[in-house]
């Protein structure tokens, strides 16, 4: 009896006993708590390495950049600085005077002094930054990276509250792009005590939210900065779970485990709508999706009549409606709707498959007569591959033949990068409000291939449009630019023009006054949030 | 014994060698720029270099081949080329989730496998049989995925007993969902296993002895049936319980788990190559490592198993 049972059983017993060693469970509704799901793990919390949309929303509570985007409007808005103005009519230099009771969370007040040394730090190429562009335009700043100066030229503190930014050539972007997580300003103390590696482990800024802990791919925890002079958060403590999969973030914002579920997939939004009544919450994004053509080669290089009729061929409006179930907006170019620039009377190219069939025989492809057979290349996203699969039976009502075929992200973009098909499902979210962003990636051919324009598209004129916006800082002036450059780049067909996905996010009925944000970078001190029960919580609204 | 230990140990160094380079290579052949990954669209060709250079990627293949097999040799993994910090760190942190949710899942598989599996023996051929033989190959055959989804909705959405995931503050309760439905495949495993071993044994010849001898149908089962059963259903025990430790990434991504597998997983969608290499040779080690247990408790349970004897090992009932 004793011989087999005994091992087994004690076995049994070892395993539970270290399986469940820990503490006691926490409530799923912790007064004063904002839980907001996370779908992985952040990659850093460091803002020079905080490249991916998970780490920079947490970086932006736990830092304060000069200057912030406006979550509602797209502005740039006071943060650090409490104002600025420009010393040139050419946008050549900026001065920016600095709040003086901006406090880091050990205590040191803030000063020009940290700009200098947080943008520097971006720009050297030991910290190895992904992000070294946000700031390149600074004068100095190329020398600086390529080892030629040990100081950047274009950064002056004036005084502990005063700085000056001069930059190489006219930028308009610019401003918006020091909204940018990677420009948040750092103690240099704290970077040095903890050492590069640890900095972004446990870090250290100014922002309106301090650092609590992290347990890897499980959670990421902040409490508020009490002392945070541009308005203490209404939220206590602010909770980053870590969820994976959609479908199981959702049963988990049924049991009132989260507070706040965003990027809810197409194929479940009504399904959330039905469930969750009056919590689901849908509002305009700032990126594009669309089918590329591969115009470095045959059939689509020199085709336009062809490109067009592929236009003509996909009914937009099926996609948006019933394949994204409402979400996205139909595109008509790639700029997202209210981005200056955008032009509201466009009319794109309106679903009309005799238009296409005509356009097709004009092409020289009579009922698709005499076209190979074409691939189009999508990443395995189960929403991609929906539209691309629509879009190859819209397709196939001309009598035009698409394989599809699906790659892994690594492996897509490599393929895209290299050419290597005649379509592909593309994609571009937009860093900040700025059609720049948009335009010059996608469509200058400074850009050609490798660095975003994927489509290999080229025109000079368009070229000349788009460098020349960078140097005129009248914003009318510069919209009418980006909507010229838009309309040319839209009359050139490059792509099969389908829509801008919308957002969707799952608000809990706990708090009430959230800001619905426009790049999908949530700040959370911009809430002036109530909690729903007051009796529930304690003490943690303003 | 320790001649064996030693003979076994040193046989580890090909396996996690050849493994290692293995890895190394089908990650160099994947298309995929772990940089261009890293830096996003925007980056320009200074940026691209600066990191390549930084993550050692412009050194020729041989060059960090080699510098992979000398860190490997001083204990060293690397770092992680997006997390910046050591692999062992990234590792380490993750290994003991990894290590409760297997062992949990070990344990629930033991006492209801074995459990199901001797009660489906004893009654051979009647209706609990017939019931243990149907959910067993039910829980060999149900997707992990959907088996976790159906426990969050029913214990954690319908009755709400359970958190719905994550590790919480690392008690139990976080523990039993995740461990319940990564042990299903174990369960049904081990019920088969059990059952057939017991039959066969059961229909022995010092079974059909003690029975003559009068013995009650308890006292054989238990002291003379599940020793002889004990060998094939170790066997069993080792290989799950490496494959438990080693892919659970199903069942780690469904409940939010923040184990080794899912580390590994997410490391390979961005080319983390220092992360795979370092995980997948922890999984090496674990692996050999549970095979190296069993045999050692082969001989426990069958004193007739030599280790260092190097003979055929078999054992009958």
């Amino acid at each position: 009896m004793k011989m087999v049972r005994q091992p087994l059983a004690s076995a049994v017993l070892l395993a539970l006993l270290i399986a469940g060693c820990g503490g006691s469970g926490k409530g799923p509704a912790e007064a004063g708590v904002f839980r907001f799901r996370i779908p992985g793990d952040p990659v850093s919390l460091d803002p020079i390495h905080s490249v991916d949309l998970v780490s920079q929303t947490v970086v932006n509570n736990l830092f304060d950049p000069l200057v912030r985007l406006d979550a509602v409007s797209g502005e740039v808005a006071p943060c650090l600085a409490r104002s600025w103005e420009p010393l040139d009519s050419a946008g050549l230099a900026y001065r920016f005077h600095l709040r003086t009771d901006m406090l880091f969370h050990n205590g040191r007040a803030v000063s020009a002094q940290d700009v200098r040394y947080s943008f520097e730090r971006l720009l050297a190429p030991r910290s190895a930054s992904e992000r070294p562009w946000v700031l390149t335009p600074l004068l100095g700043a190329e020398r600086f990276r390529a080892g030629a100066a040990d100081r950047v030229e274009g950064i002056v503190p004036e005084d502990d509250s005063t700085l000056v930014l001069r930059l190489e050539r006219p930028w308009a972007p610019f401003l918006a792009q020091l909204t940018m997580a990677g420009a948040s300003i750092v103690p240099r103390e704290e970077v040095e005590r903890l050492g590069e590696e640890h900095f972004g482990q446990t870090p250290v800024g100014s922002g309106p939210f301090r650092f609590v802990g992290w347990q890897h791919d499980s959670w990421v925890r902040l409490e508020r900065n009490e002392r945070y002079a541009r308005g203490v958060p209404g939220i206590r403590s602010l909770e980053f779970p870590v969820a994976p999969s959609v479908a199981v973030a959702l049963e988990k914002f049924a049991a009132g485990e989260l507070d706040l579920l965003e990027q809810i997939p197409p194929g479940q939004v009504e399904l959330a709508r039905r469930r969750f009544d009056g919590q689901l919450h849908i509002w305009p994004g700032l990126s594009v999706r669309y089918i590329g053509f591969n115009l470095s080669r045959a059939p689509f290089r020199g085709n336009r009549t062809l490109r067009l009729a592929f236009n003509y061929a996909v009914n937009k409006r099926a996609i948006t409606e019933v394949l994204s179930e409402g979400v996205d907006q139909i595109s008509t170019g790639p700029l997202p709707p209210g981005l200056p620039g955008w032009d509201p009377q466009a009319a794109g190219y309106p679903f009309s498959l005799e238009r296409a069939r005509e356009l097709l025989a004009e092409a020289g492809y009579p009922g698709g007569c005499g076209l190979p057979e074409l691939t189009l290349l999508y990443n395995n996203d189960p929403q991609d591959r929906r539209v691309c699969e629509f879009v190859q039976a819209c397709l196939a009502e001309l009598g035009v033949n698409v394989r599809l075929k699906s790659l892994e992200w690594a492996a897509f973009l490599a393929a895209i990068r290299a050419g290597e098909s005649d379509l592909f499902r593309g994609s571009w979210i937009g860093d900040f409000p700025d059609a720049h962003n948009f335009l010059f990636t996608l469509f200058h051919s400074s850009n050609w291939g490798d660095a975003g324009n994927y489509t290999r598209y080229a025109d000079s004129g368009v070229d000349s449009l788009l460098t020349l916006a960078l140097r005129v800082t009248d914003p009318a002036q510069r919209a009418g630019l980006y909507r010229e450059a838009e309309r040319r780049i839209v009359a050139d067909v490059p792509w099969i023009f389908t829509y801008h996905p919308g957002q969707v996010a799952l608000v809990g009925p706990r708090w009430s006054g959230l800001t619905y944000p426009l790049v999908g970078i949530w700040a959370a001190e911009l809430w002036r949030l109530q909690p729903v029960a007051p009796a529930a919580e304690g003490g943690a609204a303003q | 014994m320790i001649r064996f230990l030693l003979r076994r140990l040193v046989s580890l160094v090909p396996v996690v060698l050849g493994l290692a380079s293995l890895v190394f290579v089908l990650m160099y052949l994947v298309p995929g720029d772990p940089a261009r990954l890293m830096a996003g669209q925007h980056a320009d060709e200074q940026t691209l270099s600066v990191l390549r250079h930084n993550l050692g990627l412009d050194r020729p293949l041989h060059v960090r081949y080699g510098m992979f097999l000398s860190g490997l040799a001083r204990g060293d993994l690397g770092y992680s080329y997006r997390q910046r910090r050591p692999v062992t760190t990234v590792l380490a942190e993750r290994f003991p989730a990894t290590l409760r949710l297997a062992l949990a899942a070990l344990a629930i598989a033991l006492v209801c496998g074995v459990g199901a599996g001797m009660l489906a023996a004893v009654h051979h051929g009647r209706a609990a049989d017939f019931v243990v033989m149907l959910l067993s190959l039910g829980g060999i055959s149900t997707p992990v995925f959907w088996l976790g989804m159906m426990l969050i909705v029913l214990f954690a959405g319908v009755l709400g007993w359970l958190p719905v995931g994550g590790y919480g503050d690392g008690s139990l309760r976080y523990l039993i969902l995740p461990a319940l439905s990564l042990s299903a495949i174990s369960t049904g495993y081990f019920a088969r296993i059990t059952r057939a071993a017991l039959l066969e044994v059961l229909r022995s010849d010092h079974v059909l002895a003690a029975r003559a001898r009068g013995l009650s149908e308890a006292r054989i089962l238990w002291s003379h049936s599940l020793r002889g059963a004990a060998v094939p259903l170790v066997t069993v025990i080792g290989t799950n319980l490496a494959s438990l430790l080693g892919g659970a990434v199903a069942t780690e991504t469904v409940f939010a788990w923040p184990g080794v597998g899912r580390a590994i997983y997410d490391a390979i969608l961005v080319r983390d190559l220092p992360v795979v290499e370092g995980g997948v040779i922890l999984l090496a080690f674990l692996f050999v490592g549970s095979n190296l247990l069993i045999d050692l408790l082969y001989a426990w349970i069958d004193p007739r198993i030599r280790l260092d004897g190097g003979g055929p090992r078999e054992a009958t009932g």
